[in-house]
């Protein structure tokens, strides 16, 4: 999915400006002949300055590029389809792995992320494949480097 | 001599021996995957060296990039689809010798000319690096300052095809690295009251996200268009590899000479040393004709140089703290990480570390030549991994990493949030590599700026009153103008077009 340059330019133009002002707030220390918002401004100078480069070359000539431009993936709902069932699984780990613990959640969210990329009918090859994984993953972080990975229902049984 | 003894006694042991054989086997299958690059290896790496010795963890990071820019060559022979950017050059014409029949032969004459390659690029890392920190050592906070600068304009704006979008996303890591509390006046910055972001964004989830979490969503959204059932196990004729090497010598040289001077350039890696040298190979060609058509000449040089250019690429990173590409830019993060702040010094304080670094990368190429045979012998089978199955497991890998680091889920949140922001600045051709590097140099960029300018009571001259930061700082500078001057040149000729046009315009009216 390309955007013209004048949209993300403007969005970029926006940051820097609202980083220029923002920094203005941060207090000097005495002694230190720059203070802290001197870098900063000089990144949002760049930043916004770049945009606005990007929304004059944007809007300009009469080749003007459309403001939004699907690529072939992007004609396909499967590839939304796809994009939004990545971004809801990481989602649903971030919000539900602390209340069912790691190896719950994990092979939940695997399986059904693999469901949804080799097909529904796999439900069964995609749950094992989903189990076995989970479980090595768990061994590796949690028992092999101690990462406290979240606790829940399997594992309260299994202690 | 001691201290290469020393490293000698750091890396032969056994765990650090199996750390690498384990990278080994890891980069080769990272490597052969068309979705994942070297980078998107050692992001995956990472969360894992995180818990390990430095040496360890270096030896890892080096072992697996080794073996992924050689398994790259693998998909490129067998499917043509180059695994990495790396072997691009060449993959069309490792494939055309596959439809020859020479697969296996064409595969193992890439794999000896990687380690080759690999082994000259070492010996240059490992002779020139002690002696350019040597040097180094006078250097003072505004030859670093300048260096810094080098390092992140040449990344964002002379190997970035369009460099506006180069510095935007340079812009971008830079204003991420400043959240936090500032280290000299130790205000909070772009915290907004939030005590999370005190301690600023950690670089490990930011990095997990922009290349893992983002190469899982391309991958499984533009999957390579090519039919891995096709692959199939080709003879390897071991005479034929030998004698192929031995003809063209030549090529292994300049091949590897010019991957280890390209690599040692910041902002240029191995994918560059491949495409000069497979062209230097073309150009110097007594039968430049048969490139193209499956003929070893360009893919003996430029094997040898991509693997050369990945071991070079350390020197501008060990010895200056200046990473020249985005792996190398990780492991100056990595180093940060385990309390060595890389540069000159640390070549005296922790002279067997950074020699077991050398010994390290030595050992790989050694490792590659059994890996690499098996994984050209199984490659038929390792190239039906399906992405559909790999890409959820890479994906709850990097949720498990990013959690690891501060063992806090807003590691992940914001893995996933620099994964969707760099999947989008990719669809655009915003590159994302000045990103990660504008967040591990930024800080370093600020600090010595803030203490020059503190010893100088805030003299600006003091950047060029010494002739080496007045050198480097000239060379910033005209870095800085080069896109401005072509930008001027592109509009004159232009008009100089258009006027041209405009004179002969009246002059077809009349015909």
């Amino acid at each position: 999915m390309r955007f013209n340059d004048a949209i993300p330019g403007a969005l970029f133009l926006v940051i820097g400006i609202f980083a220029f002002v923002h920094a203005g707030g941060f207090t000097r220390f005495p002694g230190v002949p720059y203070g802290p918002d001197l870098f900063p401004r000089i990144i949002a100078v760049m930043m916004g300055g770049g945009g606005l480069m990007l929304v004059v070359s944007g809007l300009r000539g009469a080749g003007r590029a459309p403001w939004i431009t699907l690529a072939d993936w992007a004609r396909e709902p499967r590839s939304y389809a796809l994009f939004f069932s990545v971004v809801g699984a990481v989602l649903f780990y971030i919000f539900l792995s602390g209340a069912l613990g790691f190896l719950l959640c994990g092979a939940l969210m695997l399986t059904a992320l693999l469901m949804i990329t080799r097909g529904a009918g796999t439900i069964i090859s995609s749950a094992a494949i989903a189990v076995v994984v989970t479980i090595v993953i768990h061994l590796v972080f949690a028992e092999m480097l101690r990462v406290p990975l979240p606790f829940g229902v399997i594992e309260r049984w299994l202690v | 001599m001691e201290t290469l003894l020393a490293a000698f006694e750091l890396v032969f042991r056994w765990e650090i021996l199996g750390v690498i054989l384990a990278a080994c086997v890891f980069g080769i299958f990272a490597g052969a995957m068309p979705g994942i690059s070297a980078t998107v290896a050692v992001a995956l790496l990472v969360p894992i060296t995180f818990f390990m010795e430095p040496v360890a963890a270096l030896a890892a990071i080096a072992t697996a990039v080794a073996m992924a820019i050689f398994a790259g060559d693998l998909p490129g022979a067998l499917l043509r689809i180059p695994g990495m950017p790396a072997s691009a050059a060449y993959a069309e014409e490792a494939h055309e010798m596959t439809l020859k029949g020479k697969g296996g032969t064409v595969l193992m004459v890439a794999l000896l000319c990687s380690v080759l390659g690999g082994l000259v690029g070492t010996a240059a890392l490992a002779f020139s690096a002690p002696l350019l920190a040597e040097f180094a050592l006078e250097f003072q906070y505004y030859e670093y300052f300048w260096l810094a600068c080098i390092g992140l304009s040449t990344a964002a704006l002379v190997a970035a095809s369009n460099p506006v979008k180069g510095m935007i996303s340079l812009s971008i890591g830079l204003l991420l690295a400043t959240v936090g509390l500032d280290l000299i006046s130790g205000q909070p910055r772009f915290t907004f009251g939030t005590l999370s972001l005190m301690e600023g964004i950690h670089f490990i989830p930011v990095m997990i996200g922009i290349f893992a979490v983002a190469e899982v969503l391309r991958a499984l959204i533009h999957p390579p268009r090519a039919d891995a059932r096709m692959a199939r196990v080709q003879k390897i004729d071991f005479g034929e590899a030998f004698r192929t090497i031995w003809r063209y010598k030549g090529n292994l040289g300049r091949g590897s000479v010019v991957g280890t001077l390209i690599g040692a350039l910041p902002g240029a890696g191995s994918d560059i040393a491949a495409w000069v040298s497979y062209g230097y190979a073309r150009k110097r060609s007594k039968t430049p004709e048969k490139f193209g058509t499956g003929h070893p000449e360009g893919i003996v040089a430029a094997s040898a140089s991509n693997n050369a250019a990945t071991s070079s690429t350390w020197v501008p990173s060990l010895v200056f703290g200046i990473p020249g590409d985005s792996v190398t830019a990780i492991v100056i993060g990595v180093l940060f990480l385990k309390g060595l702040e890389p540069g000159p010094n640390v070549f005296i304080e922790n002279a067997p570390l950074v020699y077991s670094i050398f010994v390290s990368f030595f050992i790989a190429n050694l490792f590659l030549i059994p890996v690499g045979y098996v994984a050209i012998r199984l490659a038929s089978q390792l190239l039906k991994v399906s992405n559909e199955v790999l890409m959820p497991i890479i994906l709850i890998f990097t949720m498990v990493g990013a959690f690891a680091i501060n063992n806090s889920m807003m590691g992940v949140a914001i893995a996933l949030i620099a994964g969707i922001g760099s999947f989008f600045m990719q669809e655009n051709d915003y590159p994302v590599a000045p990103l990660i590097l504008g967040m591990v140099i930024g800080t370093l960029l600020e600090k010595n700026f803030m203490q020059a300018m503190i010893a100088q009571q805030g003299d600006l001259t003091a950047f060029f009153s010494r002739p080496i930061a007045a050198t480097l700082g000239v060379i910033t500078i005209l870095i800085w103008a080069a896109p401005v001057i072509s930008a001027i040149r592109r509009r004159r000729q232009r008009r100089a077009a258009l006027s041209n046009n405009s004179t002969k315009a009246p002059g077809e009216a009349v015909e």
